[in-house]
């Protein structure tokens, strides 16, 4: 492949400077990033320290994962060879964000015209910008994880891969539920928020026709997907809808299903969510035998199953000399909690989905590869996000390279 | 300017071995101005100033406006740091010379802002240098000067074959004796560079330990250190203030005495220190414990 030669523009770098000086100005973003700062960083360690297994785990991921990206064909097919033959749906390879709409699209021409859609939160939806897609579209669309709720509500990008509403304060979260008509007490606390937004979404998932997922991790072997969570919407938005799709990077692919649990947990560890309260796998539509030992597919869960491996810029970054080493990334955000620069301003340094170290490849990857160079001017290459990286991706060598390449046209 | 201090100490000139600057700690004082007006090409141009000095247009203005600021104080103090390192190594007993005029600058800043076909270039010009005066053994005595002559000569300039070990490293290795006791309590920031790339953690430790000296750690410390901002001081001196703040929070917490072992770190942390905390470079305090 060839190795574009990018060079630097004094407008990009102005534009993502702008952003940068407002975030280092804007109080609520400040003070978001100062509370959640105290509790983001230090969990990690304590997870690790207590559970010590989740670290080798996560060595042992780092060379299963090479082996599948190295392969990512062959392991693109035979997930979806056996999501139809073990899990009973439907399994698609979506190329490019339009190559998504259209199979979703015919997804659910097969059903109603306006639909109610419960979504959990994904960074590939984010990506495909399904949300904003489906409304256009005439559906009813909620997010259902609370953080990216009020970043629905707000109409603003996620501000880091697990945690998307990181920099809003509590007083802002009030604020931005009332759009919901949630009534709250100015002074509501961090209860109040989340029995308000329980109460208003209960009703959405009982009438959603469709539920729309990501997934941790891919079993190549079975077609089954894993997810991890704490709130429990990821389980009702994929199991009271008659309908679930999920939407996933090719990357998130394991060869088999106890490597795709393996790297859940690794991940729900590194984020410093340990244990997870939930930690599902979904293996199909759910079914019945226990009449005659004659299945019927659609008992209480949905009767139809979809999973979308979306490319999206992935393919490519696997020949790519140093940008497919981010395609191990678990997403675990660890990363950018530890990031002196993105702990001052959140994804505000990053691209429209992905900020702080792992942003930088991501972008280049996903979106845009002249943006992540200049984004990458700024990064300090103090080498932390590697050190706490659960699969050593190496991101301030990417960042240097990626600096380099600004100055070679 | 590079080499002042060490006619003062007598250095013999050349050898296998010798103490190799990489005049990072000369230039601080340089450094220290450049920035303060860079600071304020920022509030007033945007940051697009600075990039077209990067890039090599309009910079013996910035130069001229850089040199007018410059501290004597700071000149002599850095004078007085390399004199304290240089009279270690021999109090250790480490047979080395100095290389005087050919002491010269490794390129730092130009691996930091990634411009690397220069930096390409400038380095088989040091390295032949070096080579000509059949240089085996560097000992630096910074971090970033360390890691470029270590590792990135090494990758860049084709049957490099140069020894280079910190002077932090080689004192370490050296059973000196302590002459004083220091009964205080410090905490070490470890630069970013000795930690993670060169793996110099236990070594400062040691030295310090070993004359009495109590080190606290922050959670941050060691492999997991966090950076003093020091990299993004001439891209954008704002953002750059803001790390150095944040991290001289977290190190405060921990005491009121804070040591560096990189010039950058106790440059951010001077500034933003404002004589509001004590910062002494790594080696002040070696010199109290071991120096005559």
């Amino acid at each position: 492949m060839v190795i574009e030669v990018v060079s630097f523009r004094e407008s990009t770098f102005k534009e993502i400077m702008d952003v940068l000086y407002r975030s280092l100005e804007d109080y609520s973003l400040q003070e978001g990033l100062r509370r959640t700062m105290a509790n983001l960083v230090p969990a990690p360690y304590r997870v690790l320290a207590n559970w010590s297994y989740i670290a080798r785990l996560a060595e042992e991921i780092r060379g299963v994962k090479e082996e599948v990206i190295r392969n990512i064909d062959y392991y693109i097919d035979i997930t979806i060879k056996n999501v139809k033959a073990y899990a009973r749906g439907e399994g698609f390879y979506a190329r490019t964000r339009e190559d998504v709409y259209r199979i979703i699209d015919s997804i659910l021409e097969d059903h109603k015209r306006r639909m109610i859609i419960v979504k959990a939160k994904s960074m590939v939806t984010e990506e495909l910008k399904l949300r904003e897609y489906l409304i256009e579209k005439g559906h009813e669309v909620y997010e259902t994880d609370l953080g990216e709720l009020l970043i629905q509500l707000l109409g603003d990008k996620p501000m880091h891969a697990i945690g998307p509403a990181i920099h809003i304060p509590k007083e802002r979260a009030v604020m931005l539920t009332s759009k919901l008509g949630i009534k709250l007490a100015r002074d509501a606390g961090h209860e109040d928020i989340v029995r308000g937004v329980r109460e208003f979404l209960r009703e959405k998932f009982v009438k959603a026709d469709v539920g729309i997922s990501g997934a941790n991790a891919v079993a190549a072997d079975t077609g089954s997907i894993v997810l991890v969570e704490n709130e429990g919407n990821i389980r009702l938005s994929t199991s009271l809808p008659p309908v679930h799709i999920a939407v996933t990077g090719i990357e998130k692919i394991m060869p088999t299903l106890d490597y795709a649990i393996k790297q859940a947990i690794v991940q729900s560890g590194y984020a410093g969510l340990y244990p997870p309260t939930y930690l599902t796998v979904i293996s199909g539509p759910s079914s019945t035998a226990d009449i005659e030992f004659h299945r019927v597919y659609g008992a209480h869960g949905p009767h139809k199953f979809y999973l979308i491996l979306y490319d999206g810029g992935r393919r490519m970054a696997v020949e790519h000399p140093y940008l497919w080493e981010q395609l191990l990334c678990i997403k675990c955000g660890r990363c950018q909690g530890e990031c002196p620069i993105w702990e001052l301003t959140a994804n505000n340094w990053g691209g429209n989905v992905y900020g702080g170290p792992m942003g930088l490849a991501w972008t280049a990857i996903v979106e845009d590869k002249v943006k992540a160079s200049h984004l990458a001017l700024l990064c300090l290459e103090c080498g932390l996000c590697k050190e706490v990286c659960p699969m050593k991706i190496d991101m301030p060598r990417i960042a240097h390279i990626l600096k380099r390449e600004l100055w070679q046209s | 300017m590079v080499y002042e201090w060490a006619y003062k100490l007598g250095i013999p000139r050349g050898g296998d071995t010798v103490i190799y600057t990489g005049a990072l700690y000369q230039l601080l004082p340089y450094i220290r101005a450049l920035a303060s007006y860079l600071s304020k090409l920022e509030e007033t141009a945007g940051v697009s100033v600075f990039l077209r000095v990067a890039r090599k247009l309009g910079l013996e203005d910035v130069l001229a406006r850089t040199i007018a600021r410059v501290s004597e104080e700071d000149i002599r103090r850095q004078y007085e740091i390399l004199e304290r390192i240089a009279l270690l190594l021999r109090r250790a007993g480490v047979d080395y010379g100095y290389l005087y005029e050919d002491d010269v600058y490794p390129g730092t800043v130009l691996y930091l802002l990634g411009l690397e076909d220069e930096l390409r270039d400038y380095a088989r010009e040091v390295y032949g240098r070096l080579k000509a005066l059949n240089v085996k053994m560097l000992i630096t005595i910074d971090p970033h000067t360390t890691h470029l002559m270590k590792h990135v000569y090494r990758e860049m300039v084709e049957g490099y074959d140069i020894q280079v070990k910190s002077y932090v490293e080689v004192l370490a290795e050296r059973e000196l004796t302590p002459i004083r006791n220091v009964n205080s309590t410090i905490v070490i920031h470890d630069p970013c560079y000795y930690a993670r790339y060169l793996n110099v953690v236990e070594e400062p430790r040691k030295l310090l330990r070993r004359g009495g000296l109590i080190v606290k750690d922050v959670a941050r410390s060691g492999r997991l250190t966090s950076c003093c901002g020091g990299p993004l001081e001439f891209i954008t001196p704002r953002l750059a203030e803001s790390i150095t703040r944040l991290r001289l929070e977290e190190l405060k917490s921990a005491g009121e005495n804070i040591v560096t072992l990189c010039p950058i770190c106790y440059l951010r942390f001077s500034i933003a220190g404002n004589g509001s905390v004590s910062i002494s470079d790594l080696a002040d305090y070696l010199y109290t414990i071991y120096g005559d």
